[in-house]
């Protein structure tokens, strides 16, 4: 065998069996940018809903433009069990704001690097990767790295408490206006048009994932494999949600809370839904 | 920290209530440990909104065109 070939093999990431990662998944607008994209809507079921707490991890890869956000600002994830009681992440031109509306407050931080920064370097229809662990109080309890890189941060500071409720929906790509469990009853408000790969998340899990002793392993110069449930081979705690899109176009949850996700359209007909097995950020 | 709006910037307004593009002006930027900003509603909308409003989220302010 020749030595090249020997090496090109041995340099190639591993991906696993059920070939995580190794794609993506994306709505587009059906002409109508405030409601006529889809959410991706994880449903417990009748008389289940998810467990959240005054803090969260989530990470996620995204590719598009601010063409992909036309809808003022794009919700990546909300649980909105009621009025003002939520987990949140919502991203615009500017940067990227997580949430949380509990029972005693709104806490926020934020990475707004001023001017065209973060539209510049992050929506440039390149794959980009997101990993936030945020817990509500003070601003230096949370951390939000973007392709490997800690930011510093704003917002504030303000100790929220965990949402006061919970929902039995998990929406993906945008919000229902109506909080509650909506399925169905409110507009598709805030999806986007980006492009989403390899969704994690987990309550209450503020520093358990540990992104400063562990983002090597999350990210590395580009994407990393973090297996069939998410974990890196029990290196990260175990998500609720591990949502990808396998080599065969089918998406896939490795998390450990069961429910069943489905892309949904607020009004019109929808724009396309693509689950594509290859195009993710590998 | 860095604010991405400035004070009579013109915005538009994008909130959690599901309203959506209400033309608005930064009256206020928020100030320490605070992430309320202060906007007024400029000229007309479709929701009747009208005076000084304070918006929670960043992300619910967008750049408009003057």
């Amino acid at each position: 065998m020749p030595l090249g070939f020997g090496r090109s093999i041995l340099s190639k990431p591993i991906v696993a069996a059920a070939g995580a990662g190794t794609g993506y998944f994306q709505s587009e607008y059906d002409g109508d940018t405030s409601e006529g994209a889809y959410n991706l809507i994880g449903d417990r079921g009748s008389g289940n809903t998810w467990s959240t707490d005054d803090s969260y991890s989530v990470m996620f890869w995204f590719k598009g433009t601010t063409a992909d956000i036309a809808n003022g600002a794009w919700t990546v994830m909300r649980m909105y069990a009621a009025s003002e009681q939520s987990h949140t992440v919502t991203m615009n031109s500017n940067g990227l704001e997580p949430i949380i509306q509990g029972a005693s407050g709104v806490s926020v931080v934020n990475y707004f690097p001023g001017g065209t920064t973060f539209a510049d370097t992050y929506l440039d229809d390149e794959w980009h990767h997101c990993a936030i662990e945020f817990k509500s109080g003070a601003i230096s309890n949370s951390e939000i790295w973007l392709d490997g890189d800690k930011k510093t941060l704003g917002g504030n500071g303000v100790t929220s408490g965990g949402p006061s409720t919970n929902s039995r929906y998990f929406t993906i790509n945008g919000t229902k206006t109506a909080p509650g469990d909506v399925n169905g009853t409110g507009t598709n408000f805030r999806a986007s048009s980006m492009q989403i790969a390899d969704f994690w998340y987990k309550s209450g899990d503020n520093n358990a994932i540990n992104l400063d002793s562990n983002m090597s392993t999350i990210y590395s110069s580009g994407w990393q494999d973090l297996g069939t449930d998410g974990t890196a081979s029990s290196t990260l705690p175990t998500p609720q949600i591990w949502l990808y899109v396998d080599s065969d176009g089918d998406l896939q949850n490795g998390g450990t809370t069961s429910a069943t996700f489905a892309e949904q359209f607020g009004s019109g007909t929808g724009g396309n839904w693509i689950q594509s097995g290859t195009g993710g950020p590998e | 920290m860095t604010h991405p709006f400035n004070v009579n910037d013109p915005v538009w307004l994008n909130d959690m209530s599901g309203r959506v593009n209400v033309p608005a002006i930064i009256i206020a930027q928020p100030i320490t440990d605070s992430n309320l900003w202060t906007i007024e509603f400029d000229g007309d909308n479709e929701y009747g909104l009208t005076g000084q409003h304070t918006v929670e989220f960043t992300t619910d302010l967008t750049a408009r065109d003057a």
